[in-house]
């Protein structure tokens, strides 16, 4: 449980993180120097394509994956190389319900196994809680009989929640936790994350690519793009005026639900495809794309820009609207 | 006789596709009804189990032979029944007349040839030229679609580019031989979204140069804000509501409709309040009761709504829905029916 | 549905995968692929057989009559005629069905015994011990299997046990390879990533998460093997490498009766006959197994 005292103290602080696969030619910085902060009971979603590291570096805070460079901090304590007693204050959440489940367990055992390797429950003790468990994300209680495949992709989503949140986590990591499932279900399971997250204060880091979601459920966003954090900043803010040109490309690219909008539109089209991951450009990670690069992009990396209106951008380009005309102006 | 009406490209009337679901053969798909004129875009979209691809594949007859079964109804290509057609003139116009893109792209390319290979071939199954021409052809198509250095890559492999990159591969294949209609099943949903932007866009610009109709399928509905003219929107089997898509958007007259556009996420979220969303789930096509299939999950359900088949109501030109109540959505105080 | 005294509900004991299999889709599946049925019938004849062996024989399989040489099948008293010294035909088919389950059981478990374990430890571990289990299973493969088992048995000296242990031995690669891939697949499935997220210690998860999902696939594969090591063990038997006479074996009885053939053909084809039904009768469970415990059912209806 939260000590009242340390309430000040972000749930979770990530410094200068990178993660890095391979050796020589074949290295690959799936994450580099991605820093920020949460705090309790808020949630910072991290939003990006594919290839942009957002799922690695889920992955290397809750410690499945070991970093190359940088710290990761839980309630002030140290979770770089996470202990097995420590991985008990942050869980996963994982895109795929039909597989973070074992089809040959039932949902009970599934939901048991946090409590046996964290708690010393008795039997009895271990069954009232699964009850509980089922009973705070909905489902009824003779689920804990039954099999992964007796259930849908909403109902195992709502399993594996209740799994994540078994040790009374302080931070839930949830990677892509919606992308698979239909519209309807997709919001059911954030009313529910909603929920739990208000009455258990608990922090969240949510991984899409999908913004609708992320604008509605992040507090805080962040853009990766090919391993870095191109923006971060309030989400209302990241998402109504975004500063650095990825961002906005990728907010013009969303499609909006309105036909109306459709002629008017002036879009950010991003010519061409991402740059190999196993290159190490000298400039901005961004330059071969970007619709406003000039000379300085592709041999200084660009600087962290403060925003007025909050939040970072790694950007040469002044930023605060001076560019936004232009890029809307290429359809 | 001749008429002023110009005959749509495709016309299906009253489509029932049956699967055979352990043993006894099911409706998946009931009475579908719709027709898309030359030119124009119509988006079938619904939610996985809805029907979309089934109706998809029943339009090209990709459908698997042993398990499914066109039971009732005509799906008329320029006026030409599609059904019953033998294999021989079926394969005449597929690739050629219309043609198809789908989901993944990398499990719809042959691994084993190159894509330029693939493209030549149907070109050459289609367009009737030698191998030399349908190779330049497909260099040509491929440079069209956006592929830098066109010629060299038609020399690479489907494992040798990226997703969106596939895509495009598969985009001219489908439009190497310029084909009047093409039927696009969810052709981005797997992609990132500024590739989704681009292949979309590129898209509408083959439609506009070779004035081809499209058929595309889809659950965004942010998608269907951006390419389509007409929208038919799919629930169980049924299409619940057909509508040109500002029509659609601004006044819908079904209640899933409604409902469907009222979940989507917009702005950030009220703490205290619950996210909207429409209760339950869809039922499975052994499932379907016999009144209104969406009725268990409607806030405007009444008694009759789930005593009988709810029969397609024209509303106007080029509008229909399935709902007893759709008056009761036309009006402001309808719309409040999810609040 | 269960009481709160007692083993939890939904937490079951790990034995009762046994009760849970019996009453599962691949069950139910099982009993719907007819031939399969028949085969496991036809096993358990063959089983029930090899038990009851000596109370159901109507003479001791290697009591000589020399009276009664060569009779044919139907003759009175010996339902399958006699051999060239007077031997009951059915009586030594009997008793050769005993040693042929005997043997077959013999060298699938020592296959298992040798190949299972190592082929976890091949894809658990990965690195360089996943190499040299594989180089050293690649070599094993190499060599012909049952000119492997002829040779090994020269080093070791010719005998039922001693050919059957080295079947087992030349078969291990069938299971090692089989554990390899399955485990490898099973290792890469979120399931198992989030047991590893959970802070699941290794031991716990390998058995529980690991095997139960790992191994179901590889133990189909039993029945299949067994087929495989009956003919091994005939062929055995045929060369005088394996049970020698006086005692019965499917493999010798045709090999001793491949002289006679003139006199009496029965001799040879229905030892022949029992051999092809018994390893029939595998393969057909063998494939009923795969068929019904293959993990399908799942295709992501959700989007």
């Amino acid at each position: 449980m939260p000590d009242p005292n340390h309430d000040e103290q972000p749930a979770l602080a990530v410094e200068h993180i990178g993660v890095e696969f391979g050796k020589g030619p074949r290295r690959l910085r799936a994450v580099q120097d991605v820093s920020f902060e949460v705090a309790t009971g808020r949630t910072m979603a991290i939003v990006g394509e594919s290839g942009s590291g957002k799922s690695t570096l889920a992955r290397a805070i809750s410690g499945l994956v070991p970093l190359s460079a940088g710290s990761v901090t839980v309630r002030g304590k140290d979770f770089t190389r996470p202990t097995r007693a420590q991985r008990r204050h942050v869980q996963m959440v994982f895109q795929d319900p039909y597989s973070s489940l074992d089809p040959s367990s039932t949902i009970g055992s599934s939901l048991a196994e946090p409590l046996i390797v964290h708690e010393r429950m008795g039997r009895r003790d271990r069954g009232e809680r699964i009850k509980e468990l089922l009973d705070s994300v909905g489902l009824p209680q003779d689920a804990a009989g039954r099999f992964p495949h007796e259930f849908s992709g909403g109902q195992r989503q709502r399993i594996a929640i209740a799994r994540a949140i078994a040790t009374r986590p302080e931070v839930l990591i949830l990677d892509e936790a919606v992308s698979a499932l239909d519209v309807s279900t997709q919001n059911q399971i954030m009313g529910l994350l909603n929920e739990l997250q208000e009455q258990h204060r608990l922090t969240f880091v949510f991984i899409s690519h999908d913004l609708g979601v992320v604008r509605w459920l992040g507090d805080q966003t962040l853009v990766m793009y090919m391993g870095h954090a191109v923006e971060s900043g309030p989400t209302e803010r990241v998402h109504s005026q975004p500063e650095h040109p990825y961002s906005q490309a990728l907010l013009s690219a969303m499609p909006v639900p309105d036909p109306s909008v459709r002629a008017l539109r002036g879009r950010t089209l991003l010519r061409g495809e991402p740059p190999s991951p196993y290159e190490s450009p000298r400039g901005c990670i961004f330059a071969s794309r970007c619709p406003a690069v000039i000379d300085v992009c592709h041999t200084v990396l660009p600087p962290v820009r403060t925003s007025a209106a909050g939040g970072t951008s790694i950007c040469h380009l002044e930023t605060s609207g001076s560019f936004a005309p232009v890029l809307q102006t290429q359809a | 006789m001749s008429s002023s009406v110009p005959v749509p490209v495709i016309k299906v009337e009253d489509l029932t596709v049956e699967f055979r679901i352990s043993g006894d053969w099911v409706p998946v798909v009931t009475g579908v009804s719709f027709e898309v004129h030359r030119g124009h875009t119509l988006a079938i979209v619904g939610e996985s189990g809805s029907g979309k691809t089934v109706t998809s594949m029943a339009m090209m007859g990709l459908l698997p032979g042993r398990q499914s079964r066109v039971s009732s109804g005509r799906i008329e290509f320029e006026g030409r029944n599609l059904i019953g057609l033998r294999r021989r003139e079926l394969n005449q116009i597929r690739g050629g007349a219309v043609s198809m893109i789908f989901q993944e792209p990398m499990t719809s390319l042959n691994p084993a040839f190159t894509v330029g290979d693939q493209i030549a071939e149907v070109v050459r199954s289609h367009c009737d030229v030698g191998r030399r021409e349908a190779t330049r052809i497909a260099i040509t198509k491929m440079d069209a679609v956006g592929i830098p250095q066109a010629a060299r890559r038609a020399r690479a492999f489907p494992h040798e580019f990226s997703g969106g990159m596939r895509q495009r591969v598969m985009i001219a294949m489908a439009v190497s031989c310029e084909p009047r209609l093409l039927i696009a099943d969810e052709p981005t949903t797997a992609l990132d979204v500024t590739i989704q932007a681009q292949i979309l866009e590129l898209l509408r610009d083959l439609q506009e140069q070779q004035g081809m109709s499209m058929v595309f399928v889809t659950h965004d509905l942010g998608v269907v804000a951006e390419v389509a003219d007409d929208v038919a929107v799919m629930y169980a089997g049924n299409i619940v509501e057909r509508a040109p898509v500002d029509k659609l958007f601004a006044n819908p007259r079904h209640p899933y409709t409604a409902g469907l556009l009222r979940s989507m996420p917009a702005g950030a979220r009220d703490r205290s309040a619950t996210i909207y969303s429409i209760r339950g789930a869809p039922p499975k096509p052994a499932d379907f009761p016999p009144g209104c299939r969406f009725a268990e999950r409607c806030p405007a359900v009444r008694t009759e709504c789930v005593e009988s088949i709810i029969p397609p109501i024209e509303l106007g030109t080029s509008r229909m829905v399935r709902c007893l109540r759709h008056d009761q959505l036309a009006t402001s105080e309808g719309r409040d029916l999810h609040a | 549905m269960s009481a709160t005294s007692g083993p939890l509900h939904g937490e079951r004991p790990r034995m009762g995968w046994l009760s849970r299999a019996m009453s599962s889709r691949s069950t139910k599946r099982f009993t719907a692929n007819r031939p399969a049925v028949v085969g496991v019938v036809v096993l358990m004849t063959l089983v029930l057989l090899a038990l009851l062996g000596d109370s159901v024989a109507p003479y001791p399989p290697n009591s000589q009559n020399l009276d009664e040489t060569f009779l044919a099948p139907f003759s009175s008293g010996h339902l399958l005629g006699t051999d060239n010294l007077g031997r009951d035909v059915l009586s030594r088919l009997i008793a050769a069905d005993r040693v042929a389950l005997f043997a077959a059981a013999t060298a699938v478990v020592v296959a298992m015994v040798v190949g299972i374990p190592l082929g976890f430890i091949a894809a658990y571990f990965g690195g360089w011990v996943d190499v040299v289990v594989q180089r050293a299973t690649d070599a094993l493969q190499s060599m012909p299997p049952l000119m492997l088992a002829i040779a090994l048995l020269g080093a070791v000296g010719p005998g039922l046990t001693n050919a059957m242990i080295v079947i087992g031995l030349v078969f291990s690669p069938a299971f090692l390879r089989l554990v390899r891939a399955s485990v490898l697949e099973i290792m890469s499935e979120p399931y198992i990533e989030a047991s590893r997220s959970i802070g699941t210690p290794a031991l716990r998860l390998v058995l529980t998460r690991i095997l139960p999902n790992a191994l179901p696939p590889v133990l189909v594969q039993v029945s299949i093997v067994m087929g495989i090591a009956l003919i091994a063990e005939a062929s055995l038997s045929l060369l005088g490498l394996g049970v020698s006479p006086p005692d019965a074996s499917w493999g010798l009885m045709i090999s001793q009766g491949y002289n006679f053939l003139y006199q009496q053909p029965w001799l040879v084809v229905l030892p022949g006959i029992t051999l092809a039904l018994a390893v029939l009768a595998l393969n057909l469970v063998g494939d009923g197994l795969r068929d019904s415990v293959g993990r399908g059912g799942d295709t992501g209806g959700d989007r």
